[in-house]
């Protein structure tokens, strides 16, 4: 009796487990999507990862779960190509009349998605709205602009109070996006933000927070309509929901696959894998004013002691590109002729005998617990440092707390995560925040010759100058082995194979407008 | 029986009343829920104190070389890890039997701080009723209305991750569900007759609290908490989701489940086999804490 | 019994300003939100302050908590540091859907658990019992986030009876609703039988089968009568639990509840919508279990309330 109750709960119990050995026998047994809750003819269907920015006016936000959708419904006045190139959007030339006045023509026939005309006035509302509102995040990157001066209903000047040599840049996107007068006027800009209304080739007609967006084509897009007649956008934040609904076919693309699951999409008949080079590299940071990482033998037996080949190959299933400081292969100030610390434990291990760190020596490690790929990365590495005699002690950190409170007051442990992704692709933001003495990034090192070099590469507008600054730059870092940089992220995706037209973004921004269904 | 006159003593059969402790024992060996628990339980004991005896590797030491092996009776399976490694290479087995120590730890500990706060503090607001009761449950309410995940965050924020802070922020969610429950049964039993009559023969509250009240809450207290024990280790597991977890270097079951969640299709026996384990572990305890309710409470029917 | 209500209202009022003042406290202890805000953009640390005054953090606490204060009498919760808009809106909007899946979940939780509970109690001892426990200790004995994956793996991808995620319809609401159900049914389920076998052998119920009434009878009638008290008071003490939004499970489904906006709030530091939310959630909660205590003396006779 007794056997038979062990037994039958048991296998009660294992056999709910096991079924799930099971599940990946019948998503491959399936080639049949199934039609029940397919979407209408001409839909196209995103599973997305970023979640509900929750608020649609273009200055309320700075998050990329915004740029992915917003860039879809609204327009600049200018915008960046996927290969990086600024073309003419809203207006179709611009030119400096001096270095701090810049003169843009219009482009005429253009109507806001509730009918209303695109001219200099809706610029000029559009800045001066911008420009009033000092609680929006996008407030200080659009500074260096002091008035909007309408010439004619077609052209414009934007006075400026400084030199900003990436302003154009800036104007591509999020805070400069034209907003249309005459509708936040008259329903003001909380009904705005659920409601938005722009002149890009999508209009959102259905918001449901935190669930789904129906954008419908408009079909009076100044550069023609878009192929597909809607697009809706399910917000899924767990990536095995995801691939469900990959496996289902409830959705045609699936954002940001972990690397870990890569597998089941190319098993999945029907869908693609759809990798690209992401701006987000990823390093251990070395706390240099915490023994024994003020030593730099330390800090560069670390860096053979860590095999980033192998996390890459092994961890990452391949889908990441080794980096030599931390930086992505495309960013300016990148040094492709350097490379990183090979993996060799022998000399790791010499170098700290030489240091005089003895065996099971402990370090912390501190990381964001919210990401669960690095925190494989995390552990492989501690099982490398292990093998040269280092004890290391992981702690995951709540994410906020983690990036505001621990790194800048220097509580992080040793070594830590860091993360940056360096939209800019030019290494200035990110070596200024955090290798200048005095940033915010930057609570503890300090280098006289970088700060002067960084001084230097600021103050002209010489690229070759500044190449060369900051060439010398990363030959420091590397010899100072302030850091061990670990890899560049790809970023996943996977689209059905019915999708055309579809350019998986590098920066997140999806370009709805040239995708078709077949 | 010292009035029973000396002559017909031995007239008299005199059964010899068998000790309370081969009573019990007795009962246990008769009883095949009790038995089963009992014996899930010392297995989990036994693998948490001889675990670095009885584990085949080092819990904490792999190669991502070795990622992801299946269990050695599949096909890629490598009979020096009998039930797969992990995804960073670990053997899973050793972790399993090392992890009951962090879990059974985080488990108990975090269901008796429950206990301690929560039992006098329902028994207190149960019998004295009035104001002590309102303020009490006030009190419980504001632990049960704050959002657990908020207080996770606050203390492990506020004191750093970690085993002891984790059995703090368990232990102190937890005591109010237990108080209120608590307090439900003792207003029951409070009108029962012989409770009530227990203070007219003089019984102090004390008394009463501790003779009459105490024992009868000690089924339902046992219930829950067994309950307890397992729901908090599952807690932890979510805490490990949400990316507010323990050290990932040193195994425990919620942890282990947790980081296996991705390769739930892919490496099944990642989360499986913690998963196994943590059943069998609540479903120890709860038998136990089973029986010994069947066996304290004489007022259940058979 | 009026007075007991007017009193547990009076007391309301009390709790409510206790919960106002810890939140308050509590989420400015755990950091701040600016940097977290502004971190896409990589900020100097002028731009941090500024934005620091335009949030109104630069403000003394006290000037800060009298705004809370006002905001709540005045019903304006103010407007989320995150995405600017009012709060209320916000929360209002996610209430509805967690409340759904709340309901689905206990009803699926009863309708396995009492049941289950009582064959349990009144077949104790035999395999009937055992088995019973035994299903309802696996309800939890798996991390729900598992026990949902699970089943979407099977009743979506395999059997393609409903959609994997979502909240839209009658179909999406069933996977989520026997995650949950099932989890509660396993707590629900042996809190029954406890009770019904207490009850059972009590001596009122021997005093009632004494009076000759059947078996069934007195089972329903009284037994399990009073297995429902500490059953009502776990659904009232989960039912707040729930408001709080079963945070696993909405993201899991892509259920747009109250449990992820208030884990995005507090992961972003986003004041407002914390200390509204919460707030609003204790005072649901607080009538919930007002209610709960309220049907004590309706069920069962003997206990009286508030004297």
């Amino acid at each position: 009796m007794k056997r038979k109750i062990w037994a039958s709960l048991v296998a009660t119990g294992a056999t709910l487990f096991g079924l799930t050995s099971l599940a990946p026998l019948s998503a491959e047994a399936q080639a049949q999507i199934h039609p029940r809750f397919a979407a209408p003819h001409g839909q196209l269907v995103i599973a997305d990862a970023l979640g509900d920015p929750g608020n649609w006016d273009p200055i309320a936000t700075f998050a990329i779960s915004w740029g992915e959708i917003g860039s879809n419904i609204f327009d600049g006045l200018v915008e960046r190509t996927p290969e990086m190139k600024i073309e003419p959007d809203l207006a179709t030339s611009w030119k400096y009349l001096t270095p701090k006045s810049l003169e843009f023509t219009l482009r005429k026939g253009v109507k806001f998605q509730d009918g209303e005309p695109f001219n200099a006035t809706a610029v000029a509302f559009t800045f001066n709205r911008l420009l009033a509102d000092k609680s929006s995040p996008q407030y200080s990157n659009y500074t260096a602009i002091s008035s909007v001066q309408i010439i004619n209903p077609y052209k414009v000047v934007l006075h400026l109070n400084a030199v900003d040599p990436v302003l154009i840049t800036k104007l591509s996107g999020y805070g400069a996006m034209i907003v249309p007068p005459k509708y936040i006027q008259l329903h003001g800009s909380t009904y705005f933000g659920n409601h938005p209304i722009g002149t890009g080739p999508f209009q959102m007609v259905s918001y449901k927070k935190d669930s789904s967006i129906l954008l419908v084509a408009n079909t009076h897009y100044w550069a023609g309509p878009p192929k597909l007649a809607s697009v809706l956008v399910k917000f899924v934040p767990d990536a095995n929901t995801r691939i469900q609904m990959m496996q289902t076919g409830e959705a045609n693309i699936i954002e940001t696959i972990p690397p870990s699951l890569t597998s089941e999409v190319t098993s999945q008949s029907g869908y693609s894998l759809d990798a690209t080079g992401s701006p987000t590299v990823y390093e251990i940071r070395l706390d240099t004013a915490l023994p024994p990482m003020n030593n730099v033998l330390v800090r560069q037996a670390i860096n053979y002691a860590v095999d980033k080949n192998a996390i890459i190959q092994k961890i990452l299933n391949g889908y990441g590109q080794p980096i030599s400081t931390f930086q992505g292969n495309l960013s300016f100030g990148n040094d492709p002729a350097m490379s990183n610390y090979p993996y060799d434990p022998k000399k790791a291990q010499a170098l700290l005998k030489e240091a005089g760190i003895k065996a099971g020596t402990t370090l912390t490690f501190d990381y964001d617990g919210s990401d669960a790929t690095f925190a494989e990365v995390a552990q492989a590495a501690a099982e490398e440092l292990q093998q040269v005699g280092l004890n290391v002690k992981l702690q995951p950190e709540d994410t906020n707390t983690f990036y505001n409170t621990l790194i800048p007051k220097e509580k992080a442990g040793q070594m830590y995560e860091f993360a940056w992704g360096g939209w800019t692709l030019d290494f200035d933001n990110t070596a200024y925040l955090l290798y200048h003495k005095g940033q915010f990034w930057d609570p503890d090192f300090g280098n006289a010759t970088i700060d002067s070099l960084l001084s230097k590469e600021r103050s002209t507008n010489d690229q070759a100058v500044r190449k060369q600054a900051f060439f010398k730059i990363d030959a420091i870092l590397h010899q100072e082995a302030v850091e061990v940089p670990l890899y560049q992220a790809d970023t996943i995706w996977a689209v059905q194979k019915t999708v055309k037209g579809w350019v998986t973004p590098p920066d997140e921004r999806m370009d709805l407008w040239s995708v078709s269904l077949q | 029986m010292s009035s029973i006159p000396e002559t017909r003593r031995s007239v008299l059969y005199t059964p010899r009343v068998p000790s309370r402790f081969s009573r019990v024992l007795w009962n246990l060996l008769g009883n095949q829920g009790g038995l089963t628990g009992v014996f899930l339980v010392t297995l989990v004991f036994v693998c948490a104190i001889f675990a670095p005896w009885i584990s085949p590797h080092n819990p904490t030491a792999g190669n991502i070389l070795n990622r992801l092996d299946p269990p050695a009776w599949m096909a890629g399976g490598n009979p020096t890890f009998p039930l797969g490694t992990d995804p960073v290479g670990r053997d899973l087995l050793s972790r399993i039997i090392f992890g009951s120590r962090i879990s059974l730890y985080i488990g108990l500990l975090s269901t008796l701080l429950s206990v301690i706060i929560g039992l006098p503090a329902g028994l207190l607001a149960g019998y004295f009723a009035g104001w002590v009761d309102d303020v009490i449950m006030r009190i419980a309410d504001v632990f049960f209305a704050f959002p657990f995940i908020l207080f996770a965050i606050l203390v492990l924020a506020l004191f750093g991750p970690g085993v002891n802070n984790l059995v703090l922020v368990l232990g102190i969610s937890g005591w109010a569900g237990l108080a209120r429950v608590v307090r439900s049964q003792v207003l029951v039993l409070k009108e029962l007759d012989y409770v009530k009559a227990a203070s007219t023969y003089g019984a102090t509250p004390g008394g009463v609290i501790l003779r009459h009240l105490l024992p009868n809450v000690w089924g339902i207290v046992l219930v829950v908490s067994t309950l307890n024990i397992g729901i908090n280790i599952l807690l932890t597991s979510a805490l490990s989701f949400l990316g507010l977890g323990l050290d990932p270097i040193i195994p425990d079951w919620g942890g282990m489940i947790a980081s296996g969640q991705l390769y739930m299709t892919t490496a099944w026996w990642v989360d499986a086999f913690p998963g196994i384990a943590l059943m069998l572990t609540v479903l120890g305890f709860n038998l136990v804490g089973d029986w010994i309710r069947d066996v304290v409470d004489p007022t259940m029917s058979r | 019994m009026i007075r007991y209500i007017l009193r547990r209202l009076f007391h309301t009022v009390f709790v409510l300003f206790g919960i106002s003042l810890i939140v308050f406290v509590t989420v400015r202890l755990t950091g701040n939100p600016v940097a977290a805000m502004l971190q896409g953009s990589n900020p100097s640390v002028q731009a941090m302050a500024s934005m620091e005054k335009a949030l109104g953090l630069n403000q003394p606490y006290i000037v800060q908590y009298w705004i809370f204060i006002r905001g709540i009498v005045t019903l304006n919760f103010g407007t989320s540091f995150v995405t600017g808009q009012p709060v209320l809106p916000m929360i209002l909007s996610r209430l509805g859907a967690t409340a759904l899946l709340a309901v689905g979940g206990i009803v699926v939780g009863v309708l396995i658990a009492i049941p289950v509970g009582i064959i349990s109690a009144i077949r104790y001892g035999t395999f009937l019992d055992v088995l019973g426990r035994g299903i309802s200790l696996l309800g939890i004995s798996f991390p729900n986030y598992w026990l949902a994956t699970m089943l979407i793996l099977i009743f979506s991808v395999d059997l393609h009876w409903f959609p994997v995620a979502g909240s839209e319809g009658f179909s999406s609401l069933v996977l989520p609703s026997f995650t949950l159900g099932f989890i509660l049914a396993g707590i629900l389920a042996r809190l029954v039988r406890t009770s019904m076998l207490e009850t059972l052998g009590s001596q009122y119920i021997v005093t009632a089968r004494a009076k000759g009434l059947t078996r069934w009878r007195v089972i329903i009638v009284h037994a399990l009568r009073n297995a429902l008290l500490p059953t009502i008071t776990f659904m009232g003490i989960q039912f707040g639990g729930l408001l709080g939004g079963v945070v696993i499970l909405e993201e899991v489904f892509s259920w747009p509840g109250i449990g992820r906006l208030v884990l995005t709030a507090v992961n972003e530091r986003d004041y407002p919508v914390v200390q509204a939310s919460v707030l609003l959630l204790s005072f649901l909660y607080i009538m919930v279990n007002l209610a709960v205590d309220l049907s004590y003396a309706f069920l069962d006779p003997r206990i009286r309330i508030g004297d």
